[in-house]
């Protein structure tokens, strides 16, 4: 299964971005980014994989998180990001909007390129 | 909290032994956390630990992140730690000169012995000369025990193979663990 390894490795290093992006909207617990990243398929990654993704990102200064009661069941871990963290995610979009613009061209020279010839 | 998510808990609180106290018990309590919430949204406990992952897993993952933590930008900087890493590359490389090989050394040829032992044992019963097996004073295992006492003293140099490979080990790990605090690491994304 090589392209099962292959995507896995895509889907880690997009993580990242996609976990920066939601909690940009507002502040999130990790429960509730799990489950926003269950609204896509692609995405649905093992659930334990965003715990420690958090804490590196929270070591790198890129989120802050404070425990906050709720007001049913246990406290919750809620996350935002520094004014470094949306410095990161401002370039990451950028990044992500000029790479997948490029292989989706590389893609269609190649489909082109076979129509051809 | 019910036992299965207590058991999967006190796994990964086990597991995450390497990361320092405070970093450990932020770990167990979020997915405490992670655990209740996903038991309050409807789903039976099973699924919920289950969506997690292996806990040896996930403490795993969490180790490694924290082995390719940034350091602080001072690890090379003030005149103290770079004596002190100075001292302690030096220290190392020159003590693992003698100590490496001297174990490796060591390990081999006990190990070598150990299954030699035994050949010369049955080699001896069945009389092929040259082989001796007794004390200076001419003092001589009988024939018949031949085999019986070549098993003790190949069991004897396995246990010092043994003890040679693990101290080997143990000192590589040691040294490893030290080189590993003074890189200076980067952080690896992903």
């Amino acid at each position: 299964m090589r392209a099962g390894e292959w995507s896995s490795q895509i889907r880690r290093g997009t993580l990242e971005l996609c976990v920066l992006a939601l909690i940009a909207s507002k502040p999130r617990y990790g429960y509730d980014l799990v489950s926003a990243l269950k609204r896509w398929e692609p995405l649905a990654t093992t659930e334990g994989t965003v715990y420690p993704l958090l804490r590196r990102l929270q070591r790198e200064e890129k989120v802050e998180a404070s425990w906050e009661e709720s007001a049913a069941g246990p406290p919750r871990k809620y996350y935002r990001l520094t004014p470094h963290g949306r410095d990161l995610l401002e370039r990451m979009t950028a990044d992500w909007a000029e790479l997948s613009e490029a292989v989706r061209e590389a893609l269609l020279t190649e489909e082109e390129a076979k129509s051809h010839g | 909290m019910d036992d299965a998510a207590e058991r999967y808990l006190e796994e990964l609180r086990r597991n995450l032994k390497p990361l320092p106290e405070e970093d450990r018990s932020e770990a167990v309590r979020e997915i405490e956390s992670h655990i209740a919430e996903g038991q309050a949204d409807g789903r039976p406990t099973s699924a919920v630990l289950a969506g997690l992952g292996d806990a040896r897993t996930l403490a795993r993952a969490y180790v490694a992140d924290y082995h390719l933590r940034v350091p602080r930008d001072e690890t090379l900087g003030s005149v103290a730690s770079f004596v002190l890493s100075s001292a302690f590359i030096s220290g190392t490389g020159l003590l693992s000169l003698f100590v490496v090989p001297l174990l490796a050394l060591l390990t081999s040829l006990a190990g070598l012995l150990a299954i030699a032992m035994p050949i010369a044992g049955v080699l001896r019963t069945f009389r092929v000369p040259g082989i001796v097996m007794g004390d200076a004073g001419g003092w001589h295992v009988p024939i018949l025990w031949s085999f019986p006492a070549s098993l003790v003293l190949a069991a004897a140099f396995a246990v010092l193979a043994w003890a040679g490979y693990k101290l080997l080990r143990g000192y590589l790990r040691l040294v490893l663990a030290g080189y590993r605090k003074l890189l200076p690491f980067r952080s690896v994304p992903g």
